[in-house]
């Protein structure tokens, strides 16, 4: 039986070693290669450590596995974007989220599938698993954050040099957005971010480091605040962008080619694949192929920011990226009844708050196609 | 050919075990994510040429081989490696993943059980990695007090461990 009081040799030795960023000397191995009990309770103590694990969504975490390994059994990254000035980039990101499945007949197939509702915008805190709902003042958010209010998340600006005086360690943050919503973010850098649906945003809650790194799944519209000391760096899975204060758009979603647009300022975009980057100028839209290789052309760059403003804006596209948008935004399953429908183009514009049931009718207005709710599938000939 | 089924029920089973071995070597979330994801990639791409019997102790040598790959990449010191690869090598028992999120859950229980500073105590060094001396500051107490309630933990754990 243990005294009480004193904390035996072995108890000693296993403290000792399971200090986070401990010395293990070559005796603390002997020790512990020795003494059963000095590894039960080294295991005990490293067991804490993996509690908050315990309550990991396999299930999420299996879906999530599948979606990157559908197409052609083999994992699809997206693009890296650096954007070096006011960059507006739109990335599309191959991501099998939604996969096309084109049907072997000449008959329908399937444009868009729906995904399981994931529930509210919320601010997750990966480390400790915590999900916080953004539903405006009343959570109880970390201490970084400022101000929770009408679709937008402020965090209390930090002066760089504070955050490196402090040394202190920072937490990760991510927002997660389902379908059907948008959400806009301010950094602590005072970067703004307006988020797209059906997107997460991972990033530091203070940035302490030489960069400013975020990774995005999605897609997003960045005003990287200026810092000629730290360049914005936004990582998809694809591609890497490097920014030093710029606007752009960056697309990145499972189903489609990462694409980046810039609005202002330039960028540096690399994808994950290759060594070499490419500069881009406003006016330009950056996409990886499916190889990772990274092609640039010129471009309008509003069509790929009117998300922001809360429309569908299809200018010329083809009904098949059509019907895979409003898919998503929807959360519906989208099936189109004629292969060759798929790539007629069409201008459509349209007020994304609007019903799916309004949406479908300006759709069929322009009597290209025929859309309708059929059992909770839009079904498209 | 590619049973899903059967991929997802390994995956389903071994994910949380896979984790937590992972998490031993690399205390960092993503990263646990991101190597347990490439292991179960591995079983994905040569589902057909691994068989069933072997597959638990396969996956989990690769597992160990990234996590130990990370480390010293990271530059971490080899006795940090000797050593949790000391711990761990109970998973590569008959019934060691099992156990491995038995304790887990064990672990958990117990900490209930301590009393609210305790367990902060506890918290503070093992989940946000501080050092008995940074947490005994903090606190304005002294590093043995800290260690005295370290011990304590310690003891109400493996009470509630032993038990299960």
């Amino acid at each position: 039986m243990e005294n009480q009081e004193t904390t035996t040799p072995i108890e000693q030795s296993a403290l000792r070693m399971s200090e986070p960023s401990a010395d293990i000397s070559a005796d603390d191995l002997q020790v512990l290669g020795a003494d059963e009990d000095c590894r039960d309770m080294c295991r005990a103590l490293e067991d804490t450590a993996a509690t908050p694990f315990a309550t990991i969504d396999v299930d999420g975490e299996l879906r999530y596995f599948h979606r990157a390994h559908s197409s052609h059994g083999r994992l699809v990254w997206g693009m890296a974007l650096v954007a070096a000035a006011a960059v507006c980039l739109s990335i599309f990101l191959l991501k099998p989220t939604t996969s096309v499945i084109p049907s072997r007949s000449t008959k329908d197939f399937t444009v868009f599938k729906a995904a399981p509702q994931a529930g509210r915008s919320a601010l997750q805190l990966p480390a400790s698993h915590e999900s916080i709902a953004l539903s405006g003042r009343e959570g109880r958010y970390p201490a970084s954050v400022a101000d929770v209010a009408d679709g937008r998340l402020v965090y209390a600006p930090v002066v760089a040099s504070q955050v490196e005086a402090a040394g202190q360690a920072v937490a990760t943050h991510r927002v997660a957005i389902p379908r059907g919503e948008t959400y806009q973010v301010v950094l602590s850098d005072g970067t703004q971010v307006w988020l797209n649906t059906d997107t997460r945003l991972t990033y530091p809650e203070v940035f302490n480091g030489v960069e400013r790194t975020v990774y995005l799944e999605g897609e997003a519209y960045f005003k990287v605040a200026k810092d000629s000391r730290r360049p914005f760096i936004v990582k998809s899975k694809a591609m890497e962008t490097k920014v030093l204060g710029t606007e752009f758009n960056f697309r990145s979603y499972p189903d489609e080619p990462e694409q980046v647009v810039l609005v202002e300022g330039s960028v540096e975009v690399s994808s994950h694949g290759s060594s070499s980057s490419v500069r881009m100028k406003p006016g330009q839209c950056a996409q990886a192929d499916e190889r990772g290789k990274v092609s640039l052309r010129e471009t309008d760059v509003e069509p790929y920011t009117y998300w922001k403003d809360g429309l569908f804006y299809f200018d010329n596209c083809s009904l098949e990226s059509i019907l895979k948008e409003i898919g998503r935004w929807y959360n519906v399953d989208v099936e189109l009844r004629s292969h060759r429908q798929a790539s007629i183009n069409l201008h459509f514009v349209a007020d994304r708050h609007k019903s799916l049931a309004y949406t479908i009718q300006l759709l069929n207005q322009m009597e290209k196609v025929k859309a309708r709710m059929v059992g909770g599938r839009l079904i498209v000939e | 050919m590619r049973e899903s089924r059967d991929f997802d029920t390994m995956f389903k089973e071994w994910y949380r075990p896979f984790f937590y071995f992972a998490y031993r070597y690399v205390k960092n979330e993503e990263v646990c994510r991101d190597i347990v994801s490439e292991t179960f990639e591995v079983l994905w791409q040569n589902y057909d040429r691994i068989t069933p019997s072997t597959a638990k102790s396969y996956l989990l040598s690769v597992l160990r081989a990234r996590c130990v790959d990370y480390l010293r990449r990271q530059h971490v010191h080899d006795h940090y490696i000797q050593y949790i690869a000391e711990l761990n090598d109970t998973f590569f028992e008959e019934g060691g993943m099992e156990e491995a999120d038995r304790r887990v859950v064990m672990v958990r229980n117990g900490m209930e059980k301590l009393t609210p500073y305790n367990r902060h105590i506890l918290e503070e060094c093992y989940i946000h990695r501080k050092k008995y001396k940074e947490v005994a500051e903090d606190l304005g107490v002294s590093v043995a007090a800290v260690h005295k309630n370290i011990v304590k933990a310690l003891r109400v754990l493996r009470k509630e461990l032993r038990q299960g």
